[in-house]
């Protein structure tokens, strides 16, 4: 058991030796085969989103022919004065919570545009950003190499100058 | 966690969607064939309930694309 100052902790705190030591080694080769297969495992639960995602687009296509149908016999305006009263409040609580929902997507894909451009202006000011230090350290070294050149002429002169 | 348990859980989530894909594209169109049969109030519960379904799907396309779950 070793004891940790009462300066560094505030408390005097007893620590387990025996619990440092248990705790397994892992070198650099370790790390590396760590984050290797968990990137691995990564592109694989993203493939199998990006299939479910194709799934989705499948089902919504056939779900939007069969909504296109249900509409043509629900929203006959023949039809609805021959609905009972529930039928109608029916109808208008599905139509309503279908327009809700129409609105949050419409405002949801609004947000996911606006952040993508956000993005992209983030991008371009780094890459511009960037471009200018670049310039800047090319600038630098040429100025760099323009003063040794100088320097060089001067210790030359001076050293024909002593001879 | 590592690859071979995050490929593990993944290959069960696989199965699943397959399964179930399978049952969707099976059952569409039987129900496409059976609308007209159907009485007004189912038509109307059918039709709260696709309508639903195609708001999540499009949602879930929309987070799947732009990578937050």
């Amino acid at each position: 058991m070793n004891t940790v100052p009462e300066a560094i902790l505030g408390e005097s705190v007893t620590v387990d030796s025996e619990l440092s030591t248990s705790i397994p080694h892992l070198d650099d080769s370790d790390i590396k085969n760590l984050k290797h297969s968990m990137l691995l495992g990564i592109y694989a639960l993203n493939a199998t989103l990006f299939t479910q995602a194709r799934f989705e687009h499948n089902r919504i296509e056939a779900n939007r022919k069969l909504i296109e149908i249900l509409e043509k016999e629900i929203f006959d305006p023949t039809r609805i004065s021959e609905m009972s009263p529930s039928d109608k409040i029916s109808l208008y609580h599905a139509v309503k919570g279908n327009m809700r929902q129409s609105v949050i997507f419409m405002q949801d894909l609004h947000k996911n545009t606006s952040s993508s451009l956000e993005i992209l202006k983030t991008l371009e000011t780094e890459s511009s950003d960037s471009d200018s230090e670049k310039l800047n350290s090319t600038n630098n070294s040429l100025a760099n190499q323009e003063l040794k050149k100088l320097l060089l002429e001067k210790i030359a002169e001076k050293v024909l100058k002593g001879k | 966690m590592g690859e071979d348990n995050i490929n593990k859980l993944i290959r069960l989530a696989r199965r699943q969607i397959n399964i179930k894909n399978k049952l969707v594209e099976n059952l569409q169109p039987e129900i496409a064939t059976r609308i007209a049969s159907l009485s007004t109030t189912d038509k109307i519960g059918l039709y709260s309930g696709l309508s639903n379904d195609y708001y999540s799907g499009m949602n879930n396309i929309v987070k799947i694309t732009r990578g937050k779950r």
